[in-house]
């Protein structure tokens, strides 16, 4: 690397937020890769009658939850918004980059605890993937104990970003970007870090609880009442993070939509209210579930909690709409964005379903969770990754490669979550090993391999991406005609990422604020500022 | 070096922290602490309401130490008060001496639930109640730890006079928390002692 | 390829390895699980150095940036964080040595992150900078911090040889022999820079000390190979202290503060696993005593006797890592004895006296405070 300049930090002191932000995305695939293999290792047990025993099936699919929606997910958005926040608000840095860094570190650090505590004999805390405290009278262990501080790291961790970009949004923007017109993708982590910074000690103090239970081996959630401190602070589903995991997604799909229909979008007021509002409503996840209910549905099947669930389906029309009524370039992200809508429907169709068909809650709610709460956000990010490539990585992802990850996604998540949404209606009872029809789960088998294999190609992109380097003269705005701060930069970034003050220069203010006005976006496009940006 | 000196004519972007970042911080980060504490609070009253005897027989709830651990509270919230105000006009002496009084105070309140903790005697998983008790205890005790180095880290840069242009807001930031991790103080007393 | 990714991948290979010999050789889950931990961290780093490093374009051509920029650009203190957290955490979850070394770490952390942002203020001149390094760093901090990194290192690999037995002890002692020369070589030949040697410093120390903390946990291996463990363990039965190498590191007068029966702390910590139980048996003395024992969230009898009107010793010995002591109370629930501060004392292998005073003749309970419901038991007082 003879071209680095002297002054470059090394990666473990460098609180350069692009740097901490790509990290944040490598380190986030690869807990996808230990959950989904650990989805993967429950499918093929599902597959052959017998072959799994009950304990270990209840410790992989409690793996395979707790690695995706604590610490894949979570890490991944972290790292695209700590990368992208600033750029789309003019900013040179987050508000506390060294907090940051720090929040990687510690995320890294609780997720290897949490991952190693599945090792270990004696780990009881199965619960995040299951409604009710089960296991836990007995004596404690170092397993649970590793299991709960991790935990901690974690949800610390993701409390210090969410501080830092609420405050980066709220303090830093560039005098030109206004808070009511803040790109959508920035509105959705606003919105997202606002109902962290509350949600997220609940859970804290849950886990608070659960150590002390586990250290002394006590009995606390044996005890009455025990079960609704439960199911709103430890159990995963009982609080907002599982909604949370999904809505800065419904900001790069409207962001995504805009940029390659090529204009403006479609009822945008609307959309920021229904981002907020979706924020909000997903608070109500803590009134739901405090019935007897012990399944998986809870949290979704209290008119509240419903509602935020429905209105992200709210705004799959207005993507539509803007596609349709735009010039739309045929771009991978716009595929992924297709495909997260069409996964979240057949989410949403089987909801209703769910309500006439007396449906059955174990094999149905394992569909549920992936069409509703697992393949969304993982398609909108892949779906970020391809259309904001040029500012992470200095690099296009393939297009080939981004619709066949797309397809391959979407349909894996389809089949898989159809077989078993089918086996729900079919009567499968129980999530365990002996559950369902052979046929059916070798159906999900399939569609968890094709899910795999376009996860796969996601990470061969990002890896190629990171070793090959920045693409020869890469142009600022690389897709053309996009509306927005980042594309005014090089691609990728300077170190510091403006050189003049978004807002002191006429042709920045353009872009960003008469153009909403102007229906008229193609002229903007081409008139690009000067690239400030490339101090090579 | 013409390139610096356009860096240093630019107003905004990469000058330092603009004073109301880490004020929003602190406030966020205090918000975040109260909710720790609400949640906590939450989770007595649910298991409270349950249980057939709250708390275990025998214990007894001693409720003079309690008062006077708030009253503490008060105390250094009026000391915190006082730093905000000094800071506010400029009066860098002040500032640093309601500060450091505000820390003393708030270390004698620290030390007090310590103390609080170690007299109540149950075994930590005895009974939910002693469960919550030490829970609640335990999340006052972190952030009120938490408070006070803010408010120490603020005595120093006060004194060192690093609070000029562009580094305003630290003691700002560090009362603000002091205060909310306060009123976090009164949520768990509440719970402990008056709702019992 | 990057010096410090390469070191990171050769580091990342000796971690599994070692965590495979280890995990052959010993057998013991949390070690195991560390080392290949660390391997884990290791390769995962290099990918990550490999994957980010220098995407970026150099900031500003030539000429220092402004102070205030500079606290953007690089700390080493928000990684010295992750350290502390992850210490705490393990120490939270397996024992009270590893808490204290992350309060430590996060205490440096911390004094070092504020003193950065000290430094990063405007009014802070490149003289007073000097004079403080002339003066604090290079004369105190300097000497004290290679003392405490000297010391972690040569504990940690000294509670590694501990851990293993002695050939593969040999074998790692060979081994780290060959790193450090193989290092030496390479500064030597490549020239590497100071910033890689103080990398692969920081490295080398961390994952040193990280091993050493699973030795620890692990507890040291059994040094006379006497035949069958009990006996051996007989042999060592005059203490009450389990012989685990954290137990050593909590240092001994708590223990024996512990063994007393007469700490007040209510919330003793588990001890970590693996640490040795000593089965000896008490002397025999004139007092009435009665032994009670606690395994398995069980008393070992069901009922006690105690003579009426004497002062009685009850001795208590807890065989787990859980904590427990003993109470009594009569049939109304009403309480008749509770050891001075709880007396609650937490396994394997701790042993406490507790001085239970005259009781009038009858029919009383005793059990364990901290889970009543499953232990308990008949006590007659006649």
């Amino acid at each position: 690397m003879a071209d680095q300049p002297e002054t470059q930090p090394t990666l473990l002191e460098d609180t350069d937020h692009k740097r901490v932000g790509r990290l944040y995305i490598l380190f986030g695939f690869a807990f996808m890769v230990v959950g989904g293999l650990a989805g993967f290792a429950l499918r093929l047990g599902l597959a052959q009658p017998g072959s799994s025993q009950p304990d270990e099936y209840a410790r992989s699919f409690s793996l395979h939850v707790t690695v995706l929606a604590l610490l894949a997910l979570p890490a991944i958005w972290a790292g695209l918004s700590t990368h992208l926040v600033p750029l789309q608000i003019g900013a040179n840095r987050v508000a506390f980059p060294r907090l940051h860094a720090a929040s990687l570190w510690v995320h890294v650090a609780g997720g290897g605890l949490m991952i190693a505590s599945y090792g270990m004999k004696g780990l009881g805390v199965l619960g995040p993937s299951l409604p009710l405290p089960v296991n836990l009278k007995g004596p404690a262990s170092t397993a649970d104990q590793l299991w709960v501080t991790g935990g901690g790291l974690v949800a610390i961790a993701a409390l210090a970003v969410a501080i830092s970009l609420l405050t980066t949004i709220v303090t830093l923007r560039a005098p030109a970007v206004r808070l009511a017109r803040l790109p959508l993708f920035t509105w959705a982590v606003l919105a997202t870090a606002a109902v962290s910074v509350v949600s997220i000690p609940v859970h804290l103090a849950g886990l608070t609880i659960l150590y002390i239970d586990r250290h002394f081996g006590g009995e606390f959630f044996a005890a009455a009442g025990s079960d609704d401190v439960w199911r709103h602070s430890v159990w995963l589903l009982g609080r907002p993070e599982i909604f949370l995991l999904t809505l800065p997604g419904l900001g790069v799909a409207a962001a995504v939509a805009a940029s390659h229909a090529r204009r403006p979008l479609l009822g945008e007021d609307g959309i920021r209210g229904a981002l907020i509002a979706a924020a909000v409503l997903s608070l109500a996840v803590w009134a739901a579930g405090s019935a007897a209910s012990v399944s998986l549905l809870a949290p979704t099947f209290s008119p509240f909690a419903a509602l935020a669930a429905l209105v992200p389906l709210t705004m799959i029309p207005a993507w539509a709409g803007t596609v349709a009524l735009g010039r739309p370039r045929l771009h991978p992200s716009l595929g992924f964005v297709a495909g997260a809508a069409a996964v979240g429907g057949l989410a949403a169709l089987n909801a209703v379903v769910a309500l006439v068909v007396d449906g059955e809650a174990g094999a149905w709610s394992t569909g549920y969770l992936h069409a509703g709460f697992f393949m969304p956000p993982l398609l909108l990010a892949s779906a970020a990754l391809w259309h904001w490539a040029p500012k992470l990585w200095g690099r296009r992802f393939g297009d080939a490669a981004g619709w066949g990850a797309a397809l391959l996604l979407v349909g894996g998540s389809v089949v898989q979550s159809g077989a078993s949404f089918i086996a729900g209606y079919q009567g499968a009872a129980n999530r365990t090993a002996e559950a369902g029809s052979l046929a059916l789960n070798r159906l999900a088998g399939a569609g968890a391999v094709l899910t795999l294999l376009g996860l796969a190609i996601v990470i061969i992109e990002i890896a190629r991406a990171s070793f090959a380097g920045p693409e020869r003269d890469l142009a600022d705005d690389a897709w053309g005609e996009s509306e927005g701060l980042e594309w005014t930069v090089a691609s990728p970034p300077a170190r510091r990422n403006f050189e003049s003050l978004p807002g002191a220069a006429p042709a920045v203010t353009a872009t960003v604020d008469d153009s909403r006005a102007a229906e008229a976006s193609d002229e903007i496009g081409d008139a690009q500022p000067e690239p400030v940006g490339a101090a090579t | 070096m013409s390139t610096l000196d356009t860096t240093l004519a630019l107003p905004s972007g990469d000058s330092a922290l603009p004073a109301r970042a880490l004020k929003l911080g602190a406030l966020a980060a205090g918000v975040a602490g109260l909710m720790l504490c609400g949640a906590l609070a939450a989770a007595y009253l649910g298991v409270r309401s349950r249980a057939a005897e709250w708390p275990p027989e025998g214990f007894k709830v001693d409720s003079f130490l309690g008062v006077m651990l708030t009253l503490t509270a008060l105390m250094t919230a009026t000391f915190a008060a006082w730093a905000l105000t000094a800071d506010a006009r400029g009066q860098r002496r002040q500032a640093a001496a309601a500060l450091t009084l505000a820390a003393f105070v708030g270390l004698c309140l620290l030390n007090g639930v310590w103390y609080l903790g170690t007299r109540v005697n149950l075994g930590a998983a005895s009974s939910p109640y002693a469960t919550m008790t030490y829970a609640l205890l335990g999340g006052i005790g972190v952030l009120l730890a938490a408070g006070v180095i803010g408010l120490l880290a603020a005595v120093a840069k006060v004194g060192g006079r690093q609070t000029g242009p562009g580094f305003l807001g630290v003691v700002q930031a560090a009362v603000w928390f002091w205060l909310l991790t306060l009123t976090a103080w009164i949520v768990v007393w509440t719970t402990l002692f008056l709702v019992k | 390829m990057n010096p410090a990714a390469l070191l990171l991948f050769a580091l990342s290979a000796v971690g599994f390895g070692s965590g495979v010999a280890f995990g052959v050789a010993v057998g013991e889950e949390t070690g195991t699980a560390l080392l290949i931990g660390a391997g884990l961290a290791a390769g995962i780093g290099g990918l990550a150095i490999v994957g980010t490093q220098g995407r970026d374009v150099p900031a500003v051509e030539g000429g220092r940036q402004p102070a205030s920029l500079a606290s953007s650009g690089s700390s080493v203190w928000p990684f010295a964080c992750g350290i502390a957290a992850l210490l705490i955490a393990t120490g939270l979850a397996t024992g009270r040595g590893l808490v204290t070394l992350g309060m430590a770490a996060a205490m440096v952390a911390g004094v070092g992150w504020f003193a950065q942002s000290w430094a990063a203020h405007p009014s802070w001149t490149d003289e007073q900078n000097e004079r403080v390094s002339a003066r604090l760093i290079l004369p105190i901090v300097l000497p004290l911090g290679v003392t405490a990194l000297v010391l972690t290192i040569a504990v940690s690999f000294s509670r590694i040889l501990l851990a293993v037995d002695s050939n593969t002890s040999v074998l790692l002692a060979l081994v780290a022999a060959l790193l450090i020369l193989g290092t030496g070589v390479l500064v030597a030949v490549r020239g590497l820079g100071r910033s890689a040697i103080l990398s692969l410093l920081t490295v080398g120390a961390m994952a040193t000390a990280g091993v050493g903390v699973g030795g620890a946990v692990a507890g040291e291996r059994d040094f006379h190979h006497k035949g069958g463990e009990s006996a051996e363990h007989a042999a060592e039965g005059e203490t009450n202290d389990g012989h685990s190498g954290e137990a050593a590191e909590e240092g001994g007068p708590e223990q024996a503060g512990e063994a007393d029966g007469a700490h007040g702390d209510a919330g003793p910590d588990t001890a970590g696993p693996g640490a040795a139980a000593a089965a000896g048996e008490p002397e025999a003395s004139s007092p009435p005593r009665v032994e009670l024992e606690a395994d398995g969230l069980q008393f070992d009898k069901k009922a006690l006797t105690l003579p009426a009107g004497e002062v009685t010793t009850i001795v208590f010995r807890n065989e787990e890592g859980q904590p427990h002591n003993v109470a009594i109370r009569d049939d109304g629930g009403s309480p008749i004895f509770r050891p001075e501060g709880g007396g609650i004392i937490t396994g394997p292998g701790k042993e406490v006296e507790y001085k239970v005073p005259p009781i009038a003749p009858g029919e009383y309970t005793f059990f364990c405070e901290v889970h009543p419901a499953a232990m308990n038991g008949e006590l007659t007082v006649a």
